[in-house]
């Protein structure tokens, strides 16, 4: 089942072409990487999935909603952890409070999150923020998180940590949209490793 | 953002901290400095004449910027063996101008009045003005009583006004205008709008003649008060009081004085009584410092700062919200307000809004505040939320856009993107510069007075000039600078409760 597609999508920033009819499509539990040169318009690419950026032309069909976890996080600064994760939900209302309450519990546990849950963000260390990020994303429940250089900030140890979260979420059946520059991490994590280049969307071998 | 972010942390508060009693020391001491700094009279061959320059005919600037008048002519004559000079003071602090020998005398039209006899020593009165009635020379109106049930205009705040308020036949009258100046006054008459005005004989007479049109009016024979003309020197000065009388009396004799009075009033009003030359000095009676004004004043200072705070910060920052609208015009208005705001004087706003709204056309008769106060919290509430607007505006240029654009892929709507993330992140932000606007607030309000609005600040002045006690000031010092540490300690206090883990 494809859960996100895009029919010539296309996006120029002025006169500035960035992407170029591109058509893509994902399947449901699929881990795609996408990698290019700086600049290229992987993060633009991502945030139009997202709906951050508005589309010049084409289309993008999405089977449910989105996560998306920033490559700064963008965790709110002056909310807790455990308030950090809740807010989504409080707002959207989709749940009664206890509820939320015993949901952001589990996404705690599941993010070994316990020991900062009430820590605000400016206390937490590049992986806790990651994780924090990730539990933010998922009380949504979402059906594709997309990453935006997840790793640029953690050390070796926590990239192999975070490719068997991401793995993981992948067998939950979440459909997973990486964009990355480090070409081992993608190899280790992804399904396919797609290629942003001149503005239009290249396949890769893994 | 992180915690141990920037600078190492050298402990510029605790020294802050430590020294704060030395601080408050070196402030006194500046204070006492200055209060005993006053010189002594010294003999002079040069005498300094204060004068306030905005009483024509008395004293006042010429259209070349020379300081002229009827007083100054005198003053001229009076001192003619020695080098005169005439120094504009501040009204309000005369008698302290006085005893601190900034001046010599006080020789500006003033009336005498037993709070300034016990203060300074006066001369005899050398001129008697009275509050006049001026009817329009065709009118039926020949004496006092004719004013029953007619209309009399009268200038807002002035002798006359007050004087014909207490006079009885004020009760009988149709309706009593109060009017911005005298000129007013006079046309009202003229053109037949008013029956009649009262006036300071004065004054208006230097106006008629000025003017050549003392044909169109009628002076009733009857005045409603009158006061006296008097000249100050310092206490004790007896030697410059006998000078001056001496000297007067001598104008006197020589027709200077008539002539004098001629050339500016188009008649003598030059007036003195051939008495004895006795030099009677009021006790010196040294008044107890009584602490109610300034009480008083702090009461009307801390209003004033709490309203304006009350209304400017959630004023500055709707307003602010606002702006970030799409609204052209509706940005454009508020840029235009801001500009005007913060590129033109607090004082001068004040005045504006006190003074100058009523004549605004059309629509001046809808605008015009009669309270002061409230003209005074209005004024400060729209300048301050000017300032509050460009403040939270930096605090919105602050905040991560990144922040903007979580709350969005996390489902907020923009309100609430607003209220539960970027506002509670602006206000962090925020709070030192706003702590900032308030201590500054707090000294502002001192402006006030400008509009005739009695506060801390200008109550001690009255204090420290009626009783020549300079301890007043140190006291009000002091209130200014506790208020100023306990807002600075509250801003402190909720920094580090709203810090979030980050570096305070
Ligand atoms: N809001 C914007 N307005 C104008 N140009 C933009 C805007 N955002 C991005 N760009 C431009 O679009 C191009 C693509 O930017 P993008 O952030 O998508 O690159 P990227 O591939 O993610 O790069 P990196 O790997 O360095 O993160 C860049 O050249 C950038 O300058
Ligand atoms: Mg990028």
């Amino acid at each position: 089942m494809k859960t996100i597609e895009t029919i010539n999508l296309y996006k120029k920033f002025g006169e500035k072409e960035i992407l170029k009819n591109i058509n893509f499509s994902s399947e449901n539990g699929e881990i795609i990487a996408i990698t290019g040169k700086s600049g290229i318009g992987k993060t633009t690419f991502l945030k139009c999935l997202a709906g951050l950026e508005k589309i010049d032309s084409g289309a993008i069909k999405t089977s449910g909603s989105i996560g998306y976890i920033f490559q700064n996080f963008n965790l709110f600064p002056h909310l807790v952890v455990k308030q950090n994760i809740e807010i989504p939900a409080l707002n959207a209302k989709i749940y009664d409070k206890r509820t939320i309450s015993e949901i952001s519990e589990k996404l705690i546990k599941q993010f070994k999150l316990e020991c900062v849950q009430n820590c605000y963000p400016a206390n937490l260390s590049g992986g806790q923020k990651q994780r924090a990020a990730i539990a933010r994303a998922l009380i949504l429940n979402p059906e594709i998180i997309l990453f935006d250089e997840p790793t640029s900030s953690l050390d070796p140890e926590l990239v192999k940590e975070l490719t068997e979260i991401i793995k993981k979420l992948a067998k939950q059946n979440y459909t997973i949209l990486i964009v990355t520059h480090d070409i081992e991490f993608a190899k280790q994590t992804a399904d396919r490793i797609l290629v942003l280049e001149d503005c239009k969307m290249l396949g890769l071998l893994t | 953002m992180g915690e141990n972010g920037g600078a190492p942390e050298f402990g510029v508060e605790d020294l802050v901290m430590k020294f704060r009693k030395v601080l408050a020391m070196c402030f006194l001491m500046v204070f006492g400095t200055f209060m005993f700094s006053f010189k002594t009279a010294a003999l002079k061959s040069e005498i300094i004449v204060g004068l306030d320059i905005n009483v024509p005919p008395m004293g006042f600037l010429s259209e070349s910027n020379e300081i002229v008048g009827f007083d100054i002519d005198l003053a001229k004559e009076v001192f003619s063996d020695k080098k005169v000079t005439f120094q504009p003071i501040d009204w309000d602090a005369k008698e302290l101008e006085l005893n601190s020998c900034k001046i010599d005398v006080i020789w500006n039209g003033m009336s005498k009045t037993p709070e300034r006899e016990q203060n300074m020593l006066l001369t005899r009165p050398y001129m008697k003005n009275r509050q006049i009635v001026i009817v329009n020379k065709n009118s039926a109106i020949n004496k006092l009583e004719d004013l029953q049930n007619k209309t009399v205009c009268v200038q807002k705040g002035s002798t006359g006004s007050d004087a014909f308020k207490n006079h009885e036949i004020s009760n009988q009258t149709k309706n009593i205008i109060e009017l911005e100046n005298m000129l007013n006054c006079l046309n009202e008459v003229e053109t037949l709008k008013s029956d009649a005005t009262v006036v300071d004989e004065i004054v208006a007479k230097y106006y008629l003649n000025g003017k050549g049109l003392s044909g169109s009016f009628k002076i009733l024979n009857q005045e409603i008060s009158t006061e006296d003309y008097v000249i100050a020197v310092k206490k004790g000065n007896t030697e410059l009081k006998d000078k001056i009388e001496r000297g007067l009396l001598t104008l006197k004799e020589s027709g200077k004085a008539e002539e004098i009075s001629q050339k500016w009033f188009g008649t003598n009003l030059f007036f003195w009584e051939d008495l004895e030359l006795t030099s009677t000095e009021a006790s010196n009676t040294s008044k107890d410092l009584s602490l109610k004004p300034i009480i008083q004043g702090l009461w009307v200072t801390f209003k004033i700062f709490l309203f304006t705070i009350i209304f400017s910060i959630p004023l500055g920052l709707i307003l602010c919200v606002l702006q970030n609208s799409r609204r052209k015009i509706l940005k454009l208005l508020l840029k235009i307000y801001i500009n005007i705001v913060r590129g033109t004087p607090l004082l001068l706003q004040l005045f504006f809004v006190f003074y100058g709204l009523p004549y605004v056309p059309v629509i001046g008769g809808y605008l015009t505040i009669k309270d002061r106060f409230l003209a005074g919290i209005l004024t400060f509430v729209f300048n301050y939320a000017a300032y509050f607007i460009e403040i939270f505006r930096s605090g919105f240029l602050a905040v991560d856009k990144g922040q903007n654009e979580a709350a969005q892929v996390l489902g907020f709507s923009k309100t609430q993107a607003l209220f539960k993330i970027l506002l509670p992140q602006v206000l962090r932000i925020t709070l030192p510069t706003i702590c900032n606007e308030c201590v500054t607030l707090v000294k502002d309000t001192a402006l006030i007075f400008a509009i005739g609005v009695p506060e801390l600040l200008s109550n001690t002045k009255n204090l420290v000039n009626s009783t020549a006690n300079i301890s007043s000031y140190i006291i009000t010092g002091a209130i200014y600078l506790v208020i100023c540490m306990i807002i600075v300690q509250i801003f402190r206090k909720l920094e580090i409760k709203f810090s979030c883990g980050g570096k305070v």
